[in-house]
């Protein structure tokens, strides 16, 4: 039941199948979970949101002709749940830039202190973006959407995509190096990027040659 | 990103100077990591790149965020709560299936194909009917004194099928014929023999239509016969001239008349007629080589303009010998598009693409043997859901893609281990073939000819692009992208420019790209089905 592609999961799931349901859920119940994390305050509100798309994937699930891939809708429908999530806590007078969980709370997942830390620094660097400049960080970097993928579930020109990025990544830039100068630097041994990044400078890139 | 990264940018070595061209590249950084431009600017990039360190230092940082930035998107996506997953599976038993109507729109379809190809075929008619009679002012001239000699051409049992076919074989076909009929007044424009253009030129077609009087009511009949033979669109024009095949020889007047027109002075530059003459200069009997040069210069408008220091130069030195197809093309490559450095980019570049068992353990390797010879990943193209999706799909295994930069010493040892990391495909078997032995002349190149510093211009390992020969790449070492013919290293007068080239500050910045080589790598994962490892493995 796992090794089949999506077109037949859809077929599968709009006949009815009795198995389709799960291996659905295992194929996109984690990433739309994760998205969900990103725009709720608490887990609980998390796997709310986590059913409440799922809800209208199944329902609309028959719906779907397979113009799109079936990821990039189910990103669709994730995201739209998501927004109007936002938009209802807006509402309710919550601030918009504190959607993020505490660090301890989302952080869980990763076992290792360092890359606790890791997750940490990330997020409070994303926290410090504009909503839309971090959606297209997230789906593009976190999610592994292309450009286009996010031009087109987005709903914005792929120009826009890319200017939001590059300017994304400057602000996550200046705010890593400043986090970094307030830390104490570690000295970690060896070349290897380091390296590497001094022979880049020293030489010109190789692919203009 | 590492802490020490980190901290040599910030510290550890001095800041390099700002950007000069500040705002032209910066905004196309992010996407050039990630492989998202479109291939034009991607080399504009990359040669900025090439020259600009505070660019190469943004581009680095960018891609240590980025790897954090995946290292959280991974642990993230864990996977669901043995309740939450419960819950969702649940839930799908909570919406019941239901069929969808199909589209009503699915029904109609067939009328609607009906529609648009009867609003296809009167615009059709409109405008080819207009255009015709343009297009054959004599016939339309002729055709008056022929319907006045016949006084009552309306009467004549109307010959129609024995006309159309006559002047168009294909007329016949009805649909098909109006377009034929087009193609059949405007073939002959690439020209035969050059006539007078004059009266084609001084019967304005409208005007020989109605001068003569008789002539709208003839075409009127004629259309009124036509449309009740139902040969529509490309027997009236003609059914009115029966002898039009007699008092116009040539089918071809009017091609030959529009032939000689294109043939004045082009005081427009369409593009059309300038790759018109482009052509034309390259299909002339060789007379000199210098002449045929500047021809093309001239044919190929801006961008020839620009390639004139390549181009012009060249003009005085192969002036007897022209040095074969290889030669000339290289020449005008170089001259016509006058960047050395922007055709050279692709070429530098090496494709390698394997065939892996395990797609992670191979790509954990590659950051070994990076990590050992001291080359960088310098990007990984994007993942995207159309990759995940593939990891699920039946047809093709995961696959990777990265842009590898290596030291060029260590070029070969790298790909010997890159190579052994799986199977090469055949397709870039004989393509790795040439650049090793790109590489190799280049490195002979920089031990024989200077032994301090990285001498090999980096544009001559052009060789390992497709057309060249692999027996001509150690040839073009030095020769440069600059160089006029690219192909014949004993003439002088190439030696000469060289010298000067090498002279040129905007060479010597080049040279310092000599010691990196770049290598596009695809890993692909073979699929793990019993039938191929067995066609393989023999």
């Amino acid at each position: 039941m796992d090794s089949i592609n999506d077109k037949q999961l859809i077929r599968l799931l709009q006949k009815g199948d009795r198995n389709a349901p799960a291996t659905f859920v295992d194929r996109f119940g984690g990433r739309v979970h994760a998205l969900a994390r990103r725009y709720t305050r608490t887990e609980a509100d998390a796997e709310d949101l986590t059913q409440e798309i799922f809800v209208d994937i199944f329902r609309g699930i028959h719906k779907f002709r397979g113009e799109a891939a079936l990821s990039t809708w189910v990103y669709r429908v994730a995201l739209n749940h998501c927004l109007k999530h936002r938009e209802r806590r807006k509402d309710e007078g919550l601030p918009l830039d504190d959607e993020r969980m505490h660090a301890d709370e989302r952080s869980d997942p990763l076992r290792h202190a360092t890359q606790a830390e890791l997750a940490g620094r990330v997020e409070a660097a994303l926290a410090t973006l504009t909503p839309e400049h971090r959606e297209v960080v997230v789906l593009h970097e976190l999610h592994g959407l292309t450009y286009g993928e996010c031009a087109n579930l987005l709903e914005i020109p792929v120009g826009t995509v890319k200017s939001r990025l590059s300017n994304a990544f400057r602000r996550l830039r200046t705010r890593l190096q400043s986090y970094l100068a307030e830390t104490e630097p570690d000295a970690l041994p060896g070349r290897g990027a380091a390296e590497g990044l001094t022979l880049l400078r020293a030489d010109a890139g190789g692919e203009a040659r | 990103m590492n802490r020490s990264e980190h901290d040599t940018l910030r510290g550890g070595t001095p800041p390099s100077p700002p950007c000069a061209a500040g705002e032209r590249f910066s905004p196309d950084l992010k996407a050039y990591l990630d492989h998202e431009l479109p291939p034009l600017r991607r080399l504009a990039v990359a040669r900025h790149l090439a020259g600009c360190a505070a660019c190469r230092e943004e581009i680095q940082a960018m891609s240590e965020i980025v790897t954090d930035l995946r290292k959280v998107g991974e642990a993230e996506e864990t996977a669901l709560s043995a309740s939450l997953r419960q819950r969702l599976i649940e839930t799908a038993a909570l919406v019941p299936p239901r069929e969808e109507p199909r589209p009503a729109l699915r029904r109609a379809q067939p009328w609607l194909m009906f529609g648009s190809a009867t609003v296809a075929a009167v615009v059709l008619f409109a405008v080819v009917f207009p255009r015709w009679e343009e297009m054959r002012p004599e016939m339309v001239r002729t055709e008056a004194p022929a319907a006045e000699g016949r006084k009552a051409p309306a009467d004549e049992p109307a010959p129609l099928s024995v006309i159309a076919p006559a002047s168009a074989p294909t007329a016949q076909r009805k649909s098909g014929a109006a377009a034929e009929a087009e193609t059949d007044g405007a073939a002959p424009v690439l020209g035969r023999v050059p006539r007078p253009a004059a009266p084609a030129k001084a019967a304005s077609p409208m005007r020989a239509a109605r001068e003569p009087g008789e002539s709208p009511r003839v075409s009127a009949e004629a259309q009124q016969r036509a449309l009740k033979t139902n040969e529509v669109a490309a027997v009236t024009p003609r059914a009115a001239a029966p002898d039009v095949q007699a008092l116009s020889p040539r089918k071809d007047e009017f091609g030959a008349a529009t032939s000689s027109r294109a043939a004045e002075p082009a005081t427009d530059l369409s593009a059309a007629r300038s790759t018109e003459r482009l052509m034309d200069a390259a299909n002339r009997p060789i007379e000199s080589e210098a002449g045929r040069r500047q021809e093309m210069a001239r044919a190929g408008n801006a961008p020839g303009g620009a390639g004139a220091p390549g181009g012009v130069p060249a003009a005085p030195a192969p002036a007897a010998a022209p040095s074969g197809g290889a030669g000339a093309g290289g020449g005008f490559g170089a001259g016509g598009f006058g960047g050395t450095l922007f055709y050279a980019a692709p070429m530098s570049t090496t494709r390698l693409a394997l065939d892996v068992d395990r797609l992670d353990a191979s790509r954990a390797r590659v950051d070994e043997i990076m990590k050992e010879v001291g080359g960088l990943v310098a990007s990984e193209a994007p993942r995207g859901l159309a990759a995940a999706a593939a990891t699920d799909g039946e047809t093709q295994g995961r696959t990777s893609e990265l842009t590898l930069q290596v030291p060029a010493d260590q070029f070969n040892e790298v790909m010997d281990r890159l190579r052994a990391l799986g199977d090469v495909t055949p397709e870039t078997e004989a393509q790795f073939r040439n650049a090793a032995t790109a590489a190799v002349a280049a490195q002979t190149a920089k031990s024989t000819r200077a032994p301090g510093g990285s001498a090999a211009a980096p544009p001559s390992e052009g060789g390992s692009r497709g057309a060249a020969a692999p027996a001509a790449a150690p040839a073009r070492v030095g020769s440069g992208g600059a160089g006029p013919g690219g192909g014949s290293p004993p003439n002088p007068a190439a030696a000469e420019k060289e010298k000067k080239a090498e002279a040129t500050p905007e060479f010597s910045r080049t040279k310092a790209a000599a010691s990196l080589r770049t290598i596009w790598l695809t890993l692909r994962e073979k699929k793990p089905e019993p039938a191929k490892p067995a066609e393989k493995a023999p």
